[in-house]
């Protein structure tokens, strides 16, 4: 199974979701907020310290008490007063909707990028990858708040009809929703394909589409209380973390010692980002953390490709992969996207099984990047 | 700041473990029942001209390596099977010096003068057997230079003497190599189970073998109705000669087959059409060698058929 890269997405659940630990620091990220306070200054749990830019993305709150200790670059710095206050949930007034109503969820901390007006609005139950369970345990343990999400997340994109999306052999459901049953096998719990599944159309055209993880937050928000953690995989538990907890701290709870050479993955093992330190904090949306030890998969090469073509047969969206990687290694972008470079779902697989351990995956994100700043105009900012 | 230092890079962080090396040492595996059957069959002038080729090619390889200024990787078992598979297209009694040609043809140009691994527009041993057959002719004719052996060549007789000649090779006797044929492509059998191995380890596409035996089993039942007195039964042309061995060591070879699923079949069923066609009115009795050399001359075009990608379809 594992070897042709099929990998099964639902898994048993532990035991409950454990706590994760009272951070001593937190620190929280500002890519795309503007900081509302100023370094000294004491904050209650709960309280917005930092507020989103632009139209999707939501304000930042503060998880626990304490105060200010820096904002450097783009973190900013709370250490923990384990006595300091909190912040008295305020319900959203209930009926809003339209502006008003983004306006507000942005305020109690949720992203609303992909959630545009559409008739269709799809709830992604389905784990995304293997080792991320998050999205069945919101399932599984969040019934209320998930129904109540919807209802605001409906309102909200002005949608006719609310599909959720679940792995087959799933019994559960939510009020408000017509069931879609999805094969539980990696890559299909992703966006992309979840609509497919849905629709039959390989378009977002009409269709938004958001995970259990936000709906989860929409529900908690319209009861008054911001998004301050995330649920995440790690072993074989979830653990509800205060967002920007340190990996350290986590790891410390939960007796995970990463030793040199290993990989510290936030997210899963097919698209983790790799973190060089246990300093790095745990964020809004973050599913899972992985440690994959060192030894235990073949790293990346530069072989010569070897023209199996693996990565062409396995590309879950039919592009040739074994031509577009070539074309992205060697800069020639506007070929890559004629090899349809724009349709990649970044899933990985294609690296997986390459016999050559060609680094696909970053050859497709360097282009990427590449074509990005190409079509910005001088001095904008990404 | 202090600590473990981790490794970093980009996804996936997983392998599935296969890489290239074990892909070419296990294609070697899949070759050994070949080149056992081919010792027992033709005993130690096989052996002499498997392993000047086998250490011919490694050698060649390293130079050219060597040349280029690239780090050496013959180690990956890759040039040390393109030799055993050229070897094994050649006939026993090959002389040594046509070996060597043979070898050089196909690592130093097949091979090196295209890119290095992966690159090859055309199966290298395949290069190597076809320079040798253009230019001493003669010394391929297994019938001509074989002369002590037992056995005939099937195809020669079917092309010299007819179908009675062809079918008196027993089908048995065919699968079990006693036929005429280079020392390794003649080991029927033995090619299947080989080709078998390679396509349940996933290292040979089943496409590829499958539609070119359909391919050519196909023709052959076409040219039998046509012809119902000169055609032979489409089992004697799947067993006789270098077919299964073309199917599963020749035909799939990865740098010069396409990779898409459609491209993958109908490549496989014009060179087995093609070898048919060979077979029914070329001059050279076998017919799978320069059907596949111009199959994978099609392969860049083969890759141009294939499903759009994701939502590019006609809505
Ligand atoms: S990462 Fe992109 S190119 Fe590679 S298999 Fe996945 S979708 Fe295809
Ligand atoms: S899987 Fe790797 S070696 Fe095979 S064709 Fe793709 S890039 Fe080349």
């Amino acid at each position: 199974m594992k070897a042709r890269g099929r990998f099964p997405l639902q898994a048993e659940l532990s035991g409950p979701i454990r706590p994760g630990p009272l951070p001593s620091v937190v620190r929280i990220p500002l890519c795309g907020l503007a900081a509302l306070v100023a370094v000294g200054e004491l904050v209650r749990a709960g309280q917005p310290v930092a507020r989103g830019e632009g139209l999707t993305r939501g304000d930042a709150h503060t998880p626990v008490a304490g105060e200010v200790e820096s904002i450097s670059g783009d973190t900013l710095v709370i250490r923990t007063d384990p006595a300091g206050g909190e912040v008295a949930p305020a319900p959203l007034p209930p009926g809003l909707s339209g502006e008003g109503l983004a306006a507000s969820l942005r305020a109690m901390g949720l992203d609303l990028d992909g959630l545009e007006h559409a008739a269709l609005l799809i709830v992604n139950a389905v784990n995304p990858e293997p080792g991320v369970r998050a999205p069945q345990r919101i399932l599984h343990d969040f019934q209320p708040a998930l129904a109540e999400g919807v209802k605001v997340l409906k309102r909200l994109v002005g949608a006719g009809r609310v599909v959720l999306a679940v792995a087959r052999g799933t019994e559960l459901g939510l009020p408000g929703t017509e069931r879609v049953e999805i094969e539980p096998v990696y890559p299909l719990g992703l966006a992309a394909l979840v609509v497919r599944a849905v629709t039959g159309r390989e378009s977002f055209a009409g269709v938004s589409i958001v995970d259990v993880a936000r709906v989860l937050a929409a529900g908690e928000a319209a009861a008054g209380r911001p998004v301050t953690g995330t649920i995440v995989s790690l072993g074989a538990d979830e653990f509800r973390l205060a967002l920007g907890t340190t990996l350290a701290e986590l790891f410390a709870l939960a007796g995970v010692t990463p030793h040199g050479g290993d990989r510290v993955l936030i997210g899963g093992p097919l698209r983790g980002a790799a973190q060089h330190t246990l300093e790095a904090p745990v964020s809004k949306w973050d599913q899972a953390l992985t440690v994959v030890p060192a030894g235990s998969h073949p790293g990346f090469g530069d072989e010569a490709c070897i023209n199996c073509g693996a990565c062409t047969r396995i590309c879950p969206v039919r592009i040739m992969v074994s031509l577009m990687n070539r074309a992205c290694e060697f800069g020639h972008y506007d070929l890559a996207l004629r090899y349809d470079l724009d349709v990649c779902l970044e899933c990985g697989l294609c690296a997986f099984v390459c016999p050559a351990r060609r680094p696909i995956l970053q050859y497709i994100r360097l282009a990427r990047a590449e074509l990005r700043s190409r079509a910005e105009p001088l001095g904008s900012v990404p | 700041m202090s600590g473990p230092l981790f490794t970093v890079s980009a996804p996936p962080h997983w392998h599935s473990g296969r890489l290239s090396r074990q892909i070419f040492w296990e294609s070697i595996l899949a070759l050994s029942p070949v080149l056992v059957m081919a010792v027992i069959g033709y005993g130690l002038p096989a052996v002499r001209v498997l392993a000047l080729a086998g250490a011919a090619a490694v050698v060649v390889e390293a130079v050219c390596e060597r040349l280029q200024g690239r780090e050496l990787d013959v180690d990956n078992g890759h040039a040390l099977l393109t030799g055993l598979v050229f070897a094994c297209l050649l006939p026993a009694a090959a002389p040594w010096w046509l070996v060597l040609v043979g070898v050089g043809v196909a690592i130093g140009v097949g091979k090196h003068v295209f890119g290095g691994l992966g690159t090859s527009p055309v199966v290298p041993a395949l290069l190597g057997y076809a320079v040798c057959q253009i230019s001493w002719p003669g010394l391929l004719r297994y019938d001509f230079v074989q002369l002590d052996s037992l056995f005939s060549w099937p195809l020669a007789d079917l092309k010299y003497y007819g179908r009675a000649a062809a079918e008196a090779h027993g089908y048995a006797d065919l699968l079990l190599g006693r036929q005429l044929g280079g020392l390794g492509a003649c080991q029927a059998g033995a090619a299947l189970a080989g080709g078998l191995f390679l396509v349940a380890r996933g290292i040979v596409p089943w496409r590829i073998p499958v539609f070119f035996l359909a391919g050519l089993a196909a023709s052959a039942f076409a040219y039998q109705l046509a012809y119902p007195d000169l055609a032979a039964d489409p089992l004697f042309h799947l067993l006789a000669g270098s077919t299964l061995f073309a199917a599963f060591f020749l035909a799939p070879e990865m740098a010069c087959a396409p990779a898409g699923r459609a491209a993958m079949a109908g490549y496989g069923l014009l060179a087995g059409v093609l070898v048919m066609i060979i077979r029914a009115y070329g001059v050279w009795p076998e017919g799978t060698t320069f059907a596949i050399l111009l199959a994978n001359l099609t392969t860049p075009l083969w890759d141009r058929i294939r499903p759009r990608a994701f939502g590019k379809g006609r809505a």
